[in-house]
């Protein structure tokens, strides 16, 4: 019996999708089946036909920016795994709604989790639990959301925001046969054999420094950079012009850096003004590295076969790629040479509005590896 | 050791909870919170009475009572 099984249908009608995924995944005796699902199919019928295709297993997912399956990446499809019965110890499941409005929406979920455990997620093991999180990506609300979780538990939550083929208008989350927006998904989960985590990001730090010293938090947006506005400080430390800045502005990301190996990219999503929105926060205050770019297949194929080794090989893999990453593959024509990273072993993702892993970030590739 | 410092180094153990392997994760977390934590840790951050609130406010979401450091100096 499989423990783990991927399937991908690019069947554009959502229930001949889904009987086509119920009919690769037959073989499983399964407790989940987690799905990433484009935004072409509607999500409350996708989301009913995948819970009743499988009647009594839980079924989760959200809508993306496009899907990784099975040596395949692209657009329009259905991706799914099917997780056995002895995969997970325990496996347990929150929705909470109304992330933007409702600031107590992690604490009720860790009480619920709480009831149901026994134990305060204080102090569970984070060598025993891992966690999952899917986000509304266009709630905002990413950044609250993480810090939350990190506050109350040691407990790793990896995951993304779900996305809508950046057409920017709604992304869902699905659960048990119902399809959420303004929400999230918390998957708290004991894997029968341990996990482990894998963050990267294809960029190098330089010395280059940028101080937001005015900012819109909220909005992430930097008004002033080392007290000039954004956009002349920005394009004066690239040496590039204002014009060059605005064509190419992608291409010019940010980096939080904790030390060499450990930071958290910032991307620019558009000029306003004289000031740069961010796809995530930026403090006042809080010094950013100009980051210089490498190449996304092999820094992935070499950081994701170094961790393999290290756990001695995976059973499973979910990755959480940012779309700008796919955006750039595909440009580069590198769509199969990526998703062929993963061919050894059953992997799904989808491409997000930002990935969830101690933080809300960018421009990564997210994963949890299922020993 | 400065006063800052000392509350940082504090919440971070707390935090943790023995496990050393976590005291990372946590610096990144602060971090994320808008906290030098490096320059903290390295002593080149000077005493802040403002930074100090900070670090308690940080302290209070973390569940870790800085009472009981007091104890522990």
């Amino acid at each position: 019996m499989e423990n783990f099984k991927v399937a991908q249908s690019e069947l554009t009608d959502s229930v001949a999708a889904v009987k086509s995924i119920r009919e690769q995944l037959s073989t499983v005796d399964a407790c989940m089946i987690l799905y990433f699902a484009s935004p072409i199919y509607p999500a409350a019928a996708i989301s009913k036909e995948m819970a009743g295709a499988f009647a009594g297993i839980h079924t989760v997912g959200c809508t993306t920016a496009g899907e990784m399956g099975p040596g395949k990446m692209g657009q329009d499809s259905i991706v799914a795994m099917a997780w056995s019965k002895a995969t997970l110890k325990d496996l347990k499941i929150e929705v909470l709604e109304n992330i933007q409005t409702d600031t107590e929406a992690v604490a009720k979920a860790f009480k619920s989790f709480e009831k149901l455990l026994g134990k305060p997620m204080k102090h569970l093991d984070p060598a025993q639990y891992a966690g999952m999180v899917m986000i509304d990506g266009l709630s905002g609300c990413e950044e609250n959301l993480n810090d939350r979780l990190g506050n109350l538990t040691n407990v790793p939550f990896v995951g993304g925001s779900a996305g809508d083929n950046c057409m920017f208008r709604r992304t869902c989350l699905f659960v048990d046969g119902r399809a959420y927006s303004n929400a999230a998904v918390l998957l708290l989960m004991e894997p029968t054999k341990g996990y482990a985590i894998l963050k990267t990001q294809s960029f190098i730090t330089t010395d280059q420094k940028l101080t937001p010293t005015k900012v819109d938090e909220k909005r992430r947006m930097v008004i002033e950079f080392n007290g000039k506005p954004a956009t002349e400080a920005y394009a004066n430390i690239l040496g590039i012009s204002m014009d060059d800045l605005a064509k190419n502005l992608g291409e010019y990301p940010l980096g939080l850096v904790f030390d060499e190996h450990n930071f958290f990219v910032r991307s620019p999503m558009k000029i306003e003004g004289t000031s740069v929105v961010f796809y995530c926060s930026v403090k006042d205050g809080q010094e950013l590295t100009v980051l210089r770019p490498g190449d996304i297949v092999v820094d992935t194929r070499n950081d994701l076969a170094e961790i393999e080794q290290q756990c001695g090989g995976v059973q499973a893999i979910v990755d959480f790629n940012c779309c700008l990453r796919a955006l750039e593959l595909n440009r580069k024509n590198q769509l199969k040479a990526y998703s062929e990273i993963f061919g050894h072993v059953p992997a799904i993702g989808f491409a997000t509005y930002g990935e969830s892993y101690i933080g809300h970030i960018n421009q990564t590739s997210t994963m949890l590896l299922l020993k | 050791m400065n006063t800052i410092k000392q509350i940082l180094n504090f919440i971070i153990k707390e935090k943790a909870q023995g496990n050393t392997f976590q005291e990372l994760n946590i610096q990144m977390r602060i971090m994320m919170k808008g906290i030098n934590v490096k320059g903290i840790l390295e002593g080149k951050v000077p005493d802040d009475p403002a930074l100090s609130e900070k670090l308690k406010e940080i302290a209070k979401e973390f569940d870790v009572d800085l009472e009981k450091m007091a104890v522990s100096i």
